[in-house]
């Protein structure tokens, strides 16, 4: 009920304040991808000044947000809600970077199966969810995570394939595509 | 039983203490011509009918009307414009009957050119006579456009549905048709002809004093004065169009309207709740086609499945339960 400006971090990503890492991630996605500026979601809205500062507040909500002692403390700042249970977030620097899966990680060379299957199961989504939700064939989505390129359909329908199964798991699609189709070819090139 | 009266809010039929409550009215509007409203206004009727609920559909598309013929009904006799015009006194006396025998019909004016746009007291007289149908449910189908007529009809129902599809123009339509919806009742609920003239320079999108969202004219408002503000705050809160996405052909596009929900709160500050989508299927077109509503000739078809998911929504007053939904 409140323009962007006045949104907490929360209510900037459409999640509540107790939501999970992976579904925090997925609502960044989602965000960022219904107000990019040729987004149709918020198509004729926002001037590209109001667009540019949303963008950026959504980016600071994530970067709040994925990291945990940060996250503890704008709760307590901002929601006024202590961590209930489990050890106080006051411990100032996160020693290790929290084990984010925001695609600017992924470097866009390194997209493999293996890699797939590797972020898939630290996001705890099972290959029959994904199949389910994007009613795509489980062997296919099999082949894709083993790099089963013989078993895998032309690149145009795969490219499609690959793009839904990224956003199921919080990944971004484009990146995700584009990424493997490049390794694929690289893996037909190798054969040759 | 997904659906039973809650008590909470206003239901049509026999409330709590057994006394006869008013009908309630459900207006299907949208902006942009095409993108399904006439479909949806008869799939709600009918499934409304096939409930057993007594049903009222008017179509309020003033000048071209075709609601009728959505339904599988024949052109009634008398329209509404006999009505506007003064030939018919009553409201009861232009209904016509469709097949189903607790769904009932008002057509559109479809002779004179000049029933599309009658005046602010005819307009309100018909309202009223609306209100005192006597039936459970009216579904009033909305013409294209943001023009008074649609917005008047839009802010007089319990419910404003939205229908929008997967296409810049009719997203662009939706949003247009939202703000100035909000504009208008704003208009209607302020005096005062500083603020008058306030609103009216927010309605024009290229003003100079910067008010580009209803927020930005609610600060504005509330400069000049305080209570005023705080009305128009309160107003704000209970203006929440409820959105269908017609013509679904991919998980994007059915997520779309989580993204539009969201849209609008961050952009308008205003809670649009997400009723559900219709998949996009050739039933449609093939039993229009035939002249017959496809939820009777095709009721197992995805897209009857999907106005079934959003009528039940209406029912329980809730958004979609939706598995791509992002909130935990």
């Amino acid at each position: 009920m409140k323009p962007f400006r006045e949104q907490n971090y929360y209510e900037l990503l459409d999640v509540r304040p107790d939501a999970e890492k992976e579904v925090l991630a997925k609502a960044y996605q989602a965000a960022k991808r219904a107000f990019t500026g040729d987004a149709l979601a918020s198509h004729s809205l926002f001037d590209p000044r109001e667009r540019a500062a949303l963008l950026a507040r959504l980016d600071d909500a994530w970067r709040t947000l994925s990291d945990p002692a940060l996250r503890a403390r704008y709760d307590e700042d901002v929601l006024g809600i202590r961590p209930a249970v489990g050890p106080p977030a006051t411990s100032a620097v996160p020693e290790s970077r929290p084990m984010a899966f925001s695609y600017a990680d992924l470097p866009i060379t390194g997209v493999t199966g293996s890699v797939l299957r590797a972020r898939r199961e630290a996001v705890g989504v099972p290959l029959q969810e994904i199949a389910r939700t994007t009613r795509i064939s489980i062997a296919y989505l099999q082949f894709i995570e083993e790099d089963r390129e013989r078993g895998l359909p032309h690149d145009s329908y795969l490219r499609g394939y690959l793009a839904q199964y990224a956003r199921a798991i919080g990944l971004d699609p484009q990146t995700v595509a584009d990424g493997y189709l490049r390794h694929l070819k690289a893996l037909r090139s190798a054969k040759r | 039983m997904p659906w039973t009266y809650a008590t909470t809010t206003r239901m049509a039929g026999i409330d709590g203490q057994s006394r006869l409550v008013k009908n309630e009215i459900w207006a299907v509007g949208g902006g942009k011509g095409g993108t399904g409203k006439t479909y949806l206004s008869a799939s709600l009727a009918i499934g409304l009918a096939k409930l057993g609920k007594r049903v009222i559909a008017i179509d309020a598309d003033l000048g071209c009307a075709n609601l009728h013929t959505a339904l599988g009904a024949d052109p009634p006799a008398a329209t509404l414009s006999d009505f506007i015009k003064g030939r018919v006194k009553n409201l009861n006396d232009v209904l016509g009957d469709t097949s189903l025998p607790t769904l009932r019909l008002i057509s559109g004016a479809h002779d004179f050119l000049e029933i599309a746009n009658p005046k602010y007291t005819e307009k309100m007289r018909l309202i009223r006579q609306i209100q005192d149908l006597d039936v459970e449910y009216i579904i009033l189908d909305l013409g294209a456009g943001t023009a008074f007529n649609s917005l008047d009809f839009f802010l007089a129902a319990d419910r404003g549905i939205l229908t929008v599809i997967p296409e810049p123009t009719s997203i662009e339509n939706v949003y247009r048709f939202i703000k100035s919806a909000f504009y208008r009742r704003f208009k209607r609920a302020v005096r005062h002809p500083e603020m008058k003239a306030l609103v009216s320079c927010a309605m024009d999108q290229k003003n100079e004093r910067g008010i580009r969202t209803p927020h930005d004219l609610i600060t504005g408002v509330e400069a000049i004065d305080a209570e005023v503000g705080g009305r128009l705050r309160k107003t704000m809160a209970q203006f929440s169009p409820k959105l269908v996405v017609n013509q679904v052909r991919s998980q994007d596009d059915a997520a779309l309207g989580l993204s539009m929900r969201s849209s609008c709160s961050k952009y308008f500050g205003i809670q649009v709740e997400y009723l559900g989508f219709v998949e996009y299927d050739d039933c449609v077109w093939r039993a229009m086609k035939r002249k017959r509503p496809p939820l009777m000739e095709y009721p197992d078809a995805p897209s009857s499945r999907g106005a079934g998911t959003v009528l039940a929504n209406l029912l329980k007053g809730e958004q979609i339960a939706f598995d791509l939904c992002v909130r935990g």
